[in-house]
């Protein structure tokens, strides 16, 4: 029953006594003295304290509430100085920052700017190492230590008594020197939790408000990638399936990041020849994809140059020259280019390091077969010259290309077993009788499902080729 | 002892312990108010101290949710955090309970959240301030087992959520440490979250580095030089860490120079893939022996026409001969080049245009042609460079340029670049560099 209880006894008593007896007068008399003393004095005693303690916590959070919202450095240099002036009583607050081009910039509570406070790098590690709240009592105590010693010179020439370190994840943000005259010294005693409550709000307030500017940055960045990427997206052919010259073509392209360092495209050459390319930059990213946008132009170019007269071998050797000079050895790009010509039933091929695209035919008794287009040659980049050779072999109605990068055979997560070239091989002949859309569609959705949802590690790109039977051959 | 004084006495008795009852009352509830406010201020405090260390956004969130548990006896706590695609939201609770999506209906509320960044009891959500919300918080309430919503809210983002079950209304003491906790939780939440971004700033700058690399390597790598009577300097300076403008120069054989200068239309990393494609393709075509001026932009045209999305660029080719003493150029759309003669202090320039690159499919550009004698000198350049702003917004402008090259062609080339470099420095005065600056100036010597 708290405070009351001596009341309640006193007036227990007068009622044992008898409340008219003299006695019983008395005791209720002592009781009611009590009681307003506490009703007077008491109860707003207790509540005072409390408030006192609510309006610094309060105090404390207006501070973090305002200080977020807070722009500059400089901004939360004012807003702590007012809070540390309404709250505490104290009579300056000054806001310690290393400044960007060496040295600290000393930020006033009045929005005043100097960078006059002398060596202040020992003193700073000492409070980074320290990370609490520091007065100028115990840097007395402590003066035996250097950094120490160096924090008292520090909190001597700014005329503070109380300097808070603001440590954020290991790293000293700045330091805040108090200037409470009316308490030199004890200043930090009692206080203690409130000071580091104060420094930790201080100290998250800068920190995003440096991060912010680096997260914004941030933003235009990835804006620039995004833009990349559309243009990346441009210089390849569209998702549409392509019928020309009695050829169906499916090209499927995912990338994995923003940019992505597959190229594939297909060129009508004229004459009823088609250039199909594919290619894959090493790595992923914004690099890459400027050196598929350089074998891009490379292809554009030949072929209008060279038209129905351009040979997959004499393609990759001026590709290769292309690479080399923007990769600079740094980056390499394997590439296979074919033309097929379904008239004349061929297809001429050279690779330069790509792996080998699978060829499904009809065997005898109409079995399907699977056979790899295997050529060789150095990976364009990494020498200023290369000879490419070109093979040939026949194309029938009916016959479908397969061309693929890495991505497609390596998919799967970090530490699981990729896709493989085991399942990529079933997958076709499962897929044999599909056309070349939906075989190209029936490829990657095997993929998909072997992933099951877990992000790709490198870009995949496909691409089904088919010869159609003289009948369907019409352009679309 | 008078009877008349016994009732108001026993009166007196009765009233004042009624008073004391009353008062022990109130002073036991405030006391025991008090110990846990004092508590709940110190589990708030650790969190503050605690959190700035944490490591990621998740367990901010889970720390606050746990502390908010502790600290206000929530039987129940649930974390929502905007999920990977933009808009969508998970909910999950504290310990190893899995992510699960936010229902579209209550996704709603999300948003409004950031421009309400207050503890909202969820059993007053009936009241006008909620209007249409009405529905995807009771939903939230319902689905979820919460009563209270804590929102985080940073700078005008809702980055993250705290719902818990109170099992009473909030006293406003226990508000105003909600209100407490809401704030140290946002700003530790919004540390984390702005960590991670400028994280993956570092990322995207290095990967941009990179990119930029790549794109310097395609620039010459002699940047002046002289052969057959001719001698020329290039110049050319990014605005970025990636640039749109490109120059190339190629000995063509029999005494030619075939020099073409291009400037795509868009910035950054997607102008420079624009022009690794343009640069790479006048690689192509001049190595094909494509030595016309006027052709190798009519083949340019061609492989950089796109009809579903077009890409833009502007472009002069000029091909310099000094034995015959003629040059050839053609231009897409660019400034025209400046003709210093060797014997008229007029500077002419080399007239004539046609569309932009990537315009028009079956576009012609012809060449034309002029003489060039021994002292005569072209200067191509783009237009970043006229129009390279002071701090006062100010054009550096053509006739600066022409002055400038004026007063300085009959020095040698490199000359030449310095003094309009030079000019062009001395004009801005600090102002930044916003575009790409390219020169190249030829001259028969």
């Amino acid at each position: 029953m708290g405070a009351a209880l001596p009341a309640v006894g006193l007036a227990a008593a007068a009622g044992f006594m008898g409340v008219a007896s003299h006695l019983g007068i008395g005791l209720l008399g002592g009781a009611a003295a009590y009681l307003g003393v506490d009703a007077l004095f008491i109860q707003p005693a207790i509540d005072r304290k409390q408030g006192a303690g609510d309006e610094l916590a309060a105090a404390a959070r207006a501070f973090l509430q305002r200080a977020l919202l807070s722009r500059t450095v400089a901004d939360i240099a004012l807003e702590l100085d007012a809070v540390a002036r309404s709250a505490l009583g104290v009579e300056r607050t000054l806001l310690l920052v290393p400044a960007p081009e060496g040295g600290v910039r000393v930020l006033g509570g009045d929005g005043s700017e100097s960078a006059r406070v002398g060596e202040a790098e020992q003193a700073f590690l000492w409070l980074g190492e320290r990370g609490e709240p520091v007065d100028a009592e115990l840097l007395t105590q402590l003066a035996e230590f250097d950094g120490a010693r160096a924090a008292g010179e520090l909190l001597h020439r700014l005329d503070a008594q109380v300097l808070l370190p603001l440590r954020h994840r290991g790293l000293l943000l700045g330091v805040a020197a108090l200037s409470t005259p009316g308490r030199a010294g004890k200043a930090a005693e009692g206080l203690g939790n409130f000071y580091r409550i104060l420094g930790a709000h201080a100290t998250v307030a800068i920190a995003n408000t440096y991060l912010d500017v680096e997260a914004r940055g941030k933003k235009s960045l990835s804006k620039a990638l995004d833009l990349a990427t559309a243009i990346q997206e441009a210089l390849m052919p569209d998702d549409r399936p392509v019928r020309r010259h009695g050829i169906a073509i499916r090209g499927l392209f995912r990338p994995v990041a923003e940019c992505g360092g597959d190229l594939w495209t297909w060129q009508d050459l004229g004459g009823g020849r088609l250039l199909l390319l594919i290619g894959d930059a090493t790595g992923h990213g914004a690099a890459p994809a400027m050196l598929t946008a350089v074998a891009k132009g490379g292809v554009d170019a030949l072929r209008h140059v060279l038209g129905e007269t351009l040979d997959p071998s004499e393609l990759l050797t001026q590709l290769n020259r292309a690479v080399y000079k923007a990769g600079r050895t740094r980056y390499l790009m394997t590439a296979f280019a074919a033309v097929l010509d379904s008239a004349a039933g061929e297809i001429r091929f050279a690779n330069a390091g790509q792996n080998f695209p699978y060829m499904i035919t009809r065997g005898d008794a109409g079995r399907v077969k699977l056979e790899a287009l295997v050529a060789r040659g150095n990976t364009l980049g990494a020498a200023p010259e290369a000879h490419y050779v070109t093979s040939a072999r026949r194309l029938d109605p009916g016959d479908r290309l397969v061309l693929y990068t890495d991505g497609v055979i390596d998919a799967g997560s970090p530490g699981s077993e990729p896709f493989g070239e085991k399942r990529f091989r079933a997958a076709m002949i499962s897929l044999a009788e599909a056309p070349a859309a939906k075989l190209a569609e029936g490829l990657l959705a095997e993929v998909d499902a072997y992933l099951s949802g877990r992000p790709f590690a490198d870009d995949m790109t496909l691409v089904v080729a088919e010869a159609l039977p003289r009948e369907e051959g019409a352009e679309v | 002892m008078s009877s008349a004084l016994t009732i108001p006495i026993a009166l007196a008795v009765v009233v004042l312990l009624l008073w004391a009852v009353f008062l022990a009352l109130r002073h036991g509830r405030r006391q025991a108010t008090t110990s846990r406010a004092g508590l709940n201020e110190q589990v708030l405090t650790e969190f503050v101290v605690r959190s700035l260390d944490l490591p990621g956004f998740s367990d901010v969130l889970a720390d606050a949710t746990t502390t908010a548990q502790i600290a206000f006896g929530a039987q129940r706590g649930v974390i929502f955090e905007p999920g990977a695609k933009d808009g969508t939201w998970d909910a999950w609770a504290p310990g190893p309970q899995p992510l699960e999506p936010v229902p579209d209906a209550s996704r709603p509320a999300f948003a409004w959240l950031k421009h309400n960044a207050e503890v909202i009891a969820l059993d007053e959500v009936s009241g006008p301030r909620f209007g249409a919300m009405r529905i995807p918080l009771s939903d939230l309430k319902a689905r979820y087992g919460i009563d209270t919503l804590v929102p985080l809210v940073d700078r005008r983002t809702t980055i993250g959520a705290i719902g818990l079950w109170l099992g009473r209304r909030p006293s406003g003491f226990e508000r105003s440490l909600l209100e407490h906790l809401r704030i140290e939780a946002t700003a530790a939440a919004a540390n984390v979250r702005l960590h991670r971004e400028a994280a993956h700033k570092l990322t995207l700058e290095k990967e941009v580095d990179l990119a930029s690399a790549v794109q310097r390597a395609l620039l010459p790598a002699v940047q002046e030089d002289s052969a057959h009577g001719l001698s020329w300097v290039g110049h050319c300076q990014f605005s970025g860490q990636a640039g749109s403008d490109f120059w190339c120069s190629y000995d063509v054989g029999g005494g030619k120079l075939l020099v073409v200068i291009g400037d795509v239309i868009g910035s950054g990393l997607a102008g420079s893939m624009v022009s690794a494609v343009a640069k790479s393709c006048c690689d192509a075509f001049s190595a094909a022996g494509t030595t016309d001026p006027g052709a190798l932009l009519t083949a340019l045209n061609r492989a950089l026409w796109r009809p579903q999305r077009p890409i833009h660029m502007t472009g002069v080719a000029a091909l310099f001969d000094a034995a015959r003493g003629s040059v050839a150029w053609a231009n897409a759309g660019h400034p025209m080049p400046y003709f210093a003669s060797a014997h008229d202090d007029r500077l002419g320039v080399l007239t004539g245009s046609g569309p932009m690159l990537g315009d028009i499919q079956d576009a012609r550009y012809a060449s034309s042609t002029r003489g060039l004698v021994r002292g005569d000198a072209v200067l191509l350049y783009t237009d970043g460079l006229v129009e390279a702003m002071n701090l006062q917004r100010v054009p550096f402008g053509e006739r600066r340029l022409q002055r400038a090259l004026s007063a300085a062609k009959t020095a040698g080339p490199p000359r030449v670049r310095d003094a309009i470099l030079h000019a062009v420095d001395e004009f801005r005065a600090g102002a930044p560099v916003d575009d790409d600056e390219l020169l190249v100036y030829v001259r028969a010597s």
